[in-house]
């Protein structure tokens, strides 16, 4: 009787084997999105701008706890502040980095002033849309400020990324590639875009 | 005319030439076909160190080019042995940030002539050789599939008993677009199906056809002819219409 109650081999394979399968099925979600756009092929534009990054931008974490995402934390904040500053260095001759806003009575010697924002992020996978790929949505708002801080316009843009389902690959591995993807859109969105913008385009008219 | 009774043929063969008989009979239904329709719409001209670019389209809401497929169509052209060269896809978009991405790439040859007046763009054609741009659209899918195969693990051992199968189909085609004169060069086009069976007996063997890898390897064949030449000439003067089938058996 006493060899019954004693754990056999097979039975530690076994038990190691459920709690492996089990933590497969668990639903909660950490991903650290590490990711950088390369430099854009683009003509600078001769304008200084400075550039104030919200901490909301810095630290954004993607959280959801429902009931089919529980205890989802996906942080993307340095990868979003690598991507603009990648296409704020290679879009303008000099980008000056923001500690604060400044007041309407100490304005910067800036051409333009510029402040994006996360307003919302959208994720899809397999499991919930039965397509053979992970999708991920940003919509940013890229306020542009006289050198004063004064508003001046408002632009938005929707980037999107959509990764394929990978065999053996993990869903935080398809998130994450989807995430990725939808940076570098964002990037090429910006890059391209923000010239034909009316502020833009007076101030290089000046 | 000679007649064969195969009920009398099986009865006289022994166990071994059986057993060989049903190993055949696996390894044929596991065979692909692939059909290659070429259009020829300009002759292909092509110096040495040229280089050419194979890109995937991946602008529907459904599926993509699959990534691995672009690199096959590569990494084929490149290890053959004429001396085209290919960019590797991630290289050459990474190179050309932002004009090459989904939201951004040229959708048709003549938005390819307006990028090329980008004096920036231009000049890294022209550092990287390039020749002729490959946009391939398309994709490998799984189109019908029956049976099932079951495995037991216990104590005592395990093992696995049943029967699959499953048919592919992939369906690709090749823009083949030339930067010099910024026009259209010509199209190919492959489709490959083919059927995978998993026939189990306590081990399951997999009898697979490998159809994406049989569609790269003939889209990869033609477009070097289609560039290159079949025998390697620079100039290619064929500008008709061809449409070769080619039947491949491969497990």
């Amino acid at each position: 009787m006493a060899s019954r109650s004693t754990p056999t081999r097979l039975d530690r394979t076994l038990v190691a084997m459920l709690v492996l399968l089990a933590g497969g099925c668990s639903r909660s979600l950490t991903i650290q999105v590490d990711n950088t756009v390369p430099a854009a092929l683009i003509e600078s534009l001769p304008l200084t701008v400075a550039v104030y990054y919200h901490n909301s931008l810095r630290t954004h974490s993607y959280r959801e706890n429902s009931e089919e995402r529980a205890n989802w934390s996906i942080a993307t904040g340095s990868s979003q502040i690598a991507m603009f500053e990648q296409v704020w260095a290679s879009t303008f001759n000099t980008v000056i980095s923001l500690p604060q806003l400044p007041d309407a009575d100490s304005p910067l010697s800036a051409d333009l002033i510029v402040v994006p924002k996360i307003k919302e992020m959208q994720l899809g996978t397999p499991e919930e849309t039965f397509f053979d790929f992970y999708e991920a949505w940003i919509s940013y708002e890229i306020s542009l400020l006289t050198a004063a801080g004064i508003p001046i316009e408002n632009w938005e843009i929707v980037s999107y990324g959509k990764a394929e389902k990978k065999r053996f690959s993990s869903r935080s591995t398809g998130l994450n590639d989807a995430i990725s993807l939808a940076l570098r859109d964002a990037g090429a969105k910006l890059s391209t875009g923000i010239r034909k913008q009316g502020t833009i385009r007076a101030l290089l008219h000046k | 005319m000679k007649h064969i009774t195969y009920n009398h043929l099986w009865v006289s063969l022994k166990p071994r030439t059986l057993i060989i008989f049903a190993l055949a009979h696996f390894l044929g239904g596991c065979q692909t076909t692939t059909t290659v329709d070429e259009y020829r719409v300009t002759n292909t001209t092509f110096a040495e160190n040229d280089t050419i670019v194979v890109l995937g389209r991946r602008h529907d809401m459904g599926k993509d080019t699959e990534h691995d497929f672009i690199q096959c169509v590569g990494r084929t052209i490149d290890n053959s042995s004429s001396h085209l060269r290919v960019i590797p896809e991630a290289e050459f978009v990474d190179a050309l940030y932002p004009w090459f991405e989904i939201s951004t790439a040229p959708m048709e040859v003549a938005k390819l002539g307006e990028l090329v007046k980008n004096p920036m763009i231009a000049e890294k054609f022209k550092e990287l050789r390039i020749r002729y741009f490959v946009w391939i659209d398309g994709f490998t899918e799984t189109t019908d599939s029956a049976g099932s195969v079951t495995c037991i693990v216990g104590p005592g051992g395990g093992g696995c008993l049943g029967f699959k199968t499953w048919d592919d189909e992939a369906n690709y085609e090749a823009a083949i677009w030339d930067l010099s004169n910024i026009k259209i060069a010509g199209k190919i086009n492959t489709e490959t199906a083919g059927t995978s069976f998993v026939p189990a007996v306590i081990i399951p063997i997999p009898l697979l056809a490998r159809v994406k890898a049989t569609a790269c390897n003939a889209i990869a064949t033609q477009l070097l002819s289609f560039i290159v030449g079949d025998t390697g000439n620079s100039t290619c003067n064929s500008p008709a219409r061809d449409r070769i089938r080619t039947p491949h058996k491969e497990c």
